[in-house]
């Protein structure tokens, strides 16, 4: 099934690996950002990241590149990258927002 | 450095990893690995977590590398590897070692090993036809059976499991 890139619900994994790369980051860097970020609660495996890694780039929205740090290599996020993940804020607020409209509703 | 040798086969590779911790818990810490030969080396109990993969090509293959190299970099030690078999470990000071944190990725770890363990099962039985077709060694037919058995065992238990992920997988975020 192929789902135009607007309408494409991120696996927590992906959101947060997208949200990591808005400065450019190493596996270890993305992981413990990640992890730092959702209070501990995501940790990303290390197969599952590079799983995730990979297919981000396949699919364009994330770029290695020459990383400062010597030998690791190092990922950015793309324009399309951007596109996405600014799509998938919007689609979150719309869950956050029904949520917090809706939960508890025929209580009030 | 105080080594030990230990013989051992293993069919089923979440007991063998569980040995394996059972071992470096105590302290002996795998080094190196030839089907049924494992050696350990003494160090600090409870210093390494094991983990043993399953790749999708042989380690040698640019794929397998561009892997290694990624858990080389995550602090991931390479131990040895066994045809597409890789013996991992990671400082368990450095947090709970698991290989995979999501569904689909645990999804994709079992069907590889389910597609193994369906390999194996297939040869084993072929051999057997052969052998009552054409006997060459017919004591081998029983062994042949046996490991046939235990691995159909398996394989329904992996087949559990992956029924189980993709279940859990379907409730939630998927790409």
């Amino acid at each position: 099934m192929t789902k135009s890139v607007g309408s494409v619900a991120l696996t927590e994994a992906v959101y947060y690996v997208l949200l990591s790369l808005q400065v450019p980051r190493h596996g270890y860097g993305i992981m413990q950002f990640v992890q730092e970020l959702s209070n501990n609660r995501v940790q990303l495996a290390a197969g599952t990241l590079y799983g995730a890694l990979s297919s981000l780039v396949e699919k364009g929205w994330i770029e290695a590149v020459e990383g400062a740090s010597g030998r690791k290599k190092e990922y950015v996020i793309t324009i399309d990258g951007q596109s996405v993940l600014e799509a998938e804020l919007v689609r979150l607020e719309e869950l956050v927002a029904n949520g917090k409209q809706w939960i508890g509703a025929n209580r009030s | 450095m105080k080594t030990k040798t230990v013989y051992r086969v293993y069919v089923d590779y979440e007991k063998e990893e569980k040995w394996l911790n059972e071992m470096a818990a105590k302290g002996w810490l795998l080094e190196r690995f030839k089907i049924g030969r494992y050696v350990f080396s003494e160090g600090k109990p409870d210093e390494y977590m094991y983990r043993i993969e399953l790749l999708e090509e042989l380690p040698n293959h640019s794929k397998s590398k561009a892997y290694l190299e990624f858990l080389d970099e995550m602090e991931i030690e390479v131990v040895d590897t066994s045809f597409r078999w890789i013996f991992l470990r990671k400082r368990t000071e450095d947090g709970p070692f698991h290989l995979y944190s999501d569904f689909d990725s645990m999804i994709a770890k079992t069907n590889r090993v389910l597609q193994l363990y369906q390999l194996v099962f297939l040869v084993n039985i072929i051999a057997v036809c052969i052998n009552v077709l054409s006997p060459f060694a017919v004591w081998v037919i029983w062994p042949n059976l046996a490991l046939a058995a235990f691995v159909a065992y398996l394989i329904q238990r992996q087949t559990q499991k992956s029924r189980t992920l993709k279940g859990l997988r379907e409730i939630s975020e998927q790409d």
